[in-house]
């Protein structure tokens, strides 16, 4: 009895985290300066698969509207809002605190030094960026995780976390500096760390798939562990789990997926910590469910934002950490205040 | 059967306990007594295997060191005092954890693991609470369904911190008398800690008593809990009273107990 019931709970929330994904990449493909039937959307992506008809009576630009414009960057969307909430559920899960997110472990910093150094040795629009914020990236983890994992009574949650805000503080200053002796790079600097989804045809979402991949996999693989390392490394361990390698695993896949999506889009804050955390007053769910259910809700909500920051005020677009937050915010304190039962 | 051997504790470079050996036999309910910070827990722990400590602990001849986490945890089910109770975790996900150590890493429950909670839901009649939120129970709810999720781990023996420390009179009985069913239904070996004596004495076969880095009493209840002993090793003053219906009752008694209190503040 139990069996059928939590299968057919589970299933709903899969279709309504479906649904809602489905829906805002679709709104992201037809609207905009050119608004796109969804007929044209559909008959335009399925001439791409190989052996099918072709687009049919598309025009050519509708064709390159959607196929080489709009997908890739809705695509991209869908990547770097999924992996930014699964990321954010699977560090507040490891680290049992609801205040962790992907940059936790000084990942934004290492990030934000990287992309800065980059910008003022390559200038604007330097190939080497990427590259640049995601070395900077996954180094300043590697630092944080070995300082914190150094105490004599082996990597605890609270050194670890002490030790990302050290790292953190550190690799800030070093950026800091480095942004004012090359004054010239603070706009470029600026406009990365508020984040973007612009893309370039389709390079971006080729080089952060296979990240997104392996590591939203690697999370996916693990989320019973989750439950599991919620009852605290001690009671996780009685019930025979090798804790302190299961974390540095869940640690590493999410640190380098986030790693890789900042690398091209930038700090987007508010997707990490707050979508989980929706998901959660909205479901109670455990971490089984949260962890696949934050790729779904943190894609769809990042697919909408970049809709939002590219309609709001035509022809310009917001910055679109900008509109996560301020679209984000609200809405997340209307349901913390109409759900009080479930926000404990 | 838990055979410990010359077991020594240190926490901070100070010694808590040295050289304790005891033995359990399978099926007895053996709970330890002793003022606080005389090492229960740790002994516990220990026990576990949570605890690197020197010495031996064996189950059934095998060190516990020997065994690997997922077949140590598929024998001994261990409850802290206070267990974590995840916000937004239901009932039936939290016993379902109880399954971990059946499962590999990467897998997720079968049917039989999910048949053995149903069961052990229904055995510790819980099972109308099977969606509600574990943080959201009472402190009696909450303790059955800590117990089932020990339960649903299929152990030989049973590990319990304090077990009714939270709890008040009635839930204090139901626990102990829930657990001694599951002792006697499933053979259980169950090693428990207990602050409250005359509980303790009224449903454990035997009592040891650890204080000041030894195991300073043993025996059955009659033999180990006498006023002597307890003015002794709690620094407080009962009367023990022998219960017509068997056992002892330990009874705090106020007026000695200042007067001592007095008569050790004059030098």
């Amino acid at each position: 009895m139990i069996n059928v019931e939590r299968s057919r709970v589970l299933l709903r929330w899969w279709i309504i985290a479906a649904v809602a994904l489905v829906g805002t990449v679709l709104g992201g493909l037809s609207i905009g300066p050119v608004s796109i039937g969804v007929g044209d959307i559909w008959a335009t992506v399925t001439s791409h698969i190989p052996g099918a008809a072709d687009a049919g009576t598309v025009t050519q630009a509708h064709q390159a509207i959607i196929w080489d414009i709009r997908l890739p960057r809705v695509l991209l969307g869908v990547l770097v809002g999924g992996m930014l909430a699964m990321a954010g559920a699977a560090y507040q899960g490891v680290f049992r605190n609801p205040l962790a997110d992907p940059y936790l472990l000084g990942v934004a910093a290492g990030a934000g030094l990287g992309a800065t150094l980059a910008i003022a040795i390559g200038g604007g629009g330097s190939a080497l960026l990427p590259v640049a914020a995601f070395l900077g990236a996954v180094v300043a983890a590697t630092i944080t995780y070995a300082v914190g994992a150094a105490g004599s009574r082996g990597s605890t949650v609270t050194s670890l976390i002490l030790s990302g805000v050290a790292v953190a503080a550190f690799l800030t200053a070093a950026q800091t500096y480095v942004q004012q002796r090359n004054s010239e790079t603070l706009r470029e600097v600026y406009s990365w760390i508020l984040g973007r989804l612009s893309t370039a045809g389709w390079s971006e979402v080729r080089s952060v798939l296979p990240y997104v991949f392996v590591a939203s996999a690697v999370l996916f693989a693990l989320r019973r562990m989750l439950d599991v390392l919620a009852l605290g490394d001690e009671e996780a361990t009685a019930l025979g789990v090798p804790v302190t390698r299961i974390r540095l695993i869940i640690v590493a896949a999410a640190t380098l997926g986030t790693a890789a999506v900042v690398a091209v889009s930038g700090l987007i804050g508010f997707v990490g910590i707050v979508i989980p955390h929706l998901l959660r007053l909205l479901f109670g769910a455990s971490y089984r469910l949260l962890i696949p259910l934050s790729f779904f809700g943190g894609g769809a909500f990042l697919v909408a934002a970049d809709l939002f920051a590219r309609i709001a005020i035509p022809p310009a677009e917001l910055p679109i950490g900008v509109i996560t937050a301020f679209l984000g915010a609200p809405f997340f304190a209307l349901i913390l205040r109409t759900r009080p039962g479930v926000a404990r | 059967m838990i055979r410990v051997q010359d077991l020594s504790a240190r926490y901070d470079g100070l010694a808590v306990f040295e050289g304790i050996s005891l033995t359990v036999m399978a099926g007895e309910w053996v709970v330890i007594i002793g003022p606080n910070g005389a090492g229960k827990s740790t002994l516990l722990r220990s026990v576990a295997g949570l605890a690197d400590m020197p010495g031996l602990v064996t189950i059934d001849g095998r060190s516990i060191k020997d065994l690997s986490a997922r077949n140590r945890a598929q024998q001994i089910a261990y409850v802290p005092q206070s267990p974590a109770l995840p916000a937004g975790m239901t009932v039936i996900d939290y016993v379902l954890l109880g399954r971990t150590p059946y499962l590999t890493i990467l897998g997720s429950e079968s049917k039989h693991d999910l048949a053995t909670v149903r069961n052990t839901l229904d055995l510790l009649a819980v099972n109308h609470l099977a969606k509600r939120g574990v943080a959201t129970l009472s402190g009696g709810e909450a303790q059955r369904v800590v117990l089932a999720r020990a339960i649903a781990q299929e152990p030989q023996i049973l590990l319990l911190d304090e077990p009714t420390s939270a709890l008040d009179l009635g839930k204090q009985q139901e626990t102990m008398q829930i657990i001694d069913d599951l002792r006697s239904e499933r053979n259980l070996t169950v090693v428990s800690t207990m602050h409250d004596l005359t509980l303790a004495g009224q449903f454990a076969d035997r009592l040891l008593l650890l204080n000041g880095g030894a195991i300073l009493a043993e025996g059955t209840p009659g033999e180990v809990l006498t006023s002597e002993t307890i003015a002794r090793h709690y620094g407080a003053n009962v009367r023990v009273i022998q219960d017509p219906d068997g056992g002892v009752i330990v009874v705090p008694s106020r007026s000695t107990a200042r007067q001592v209190r007095s008569d050790q503040a004059i030098p």
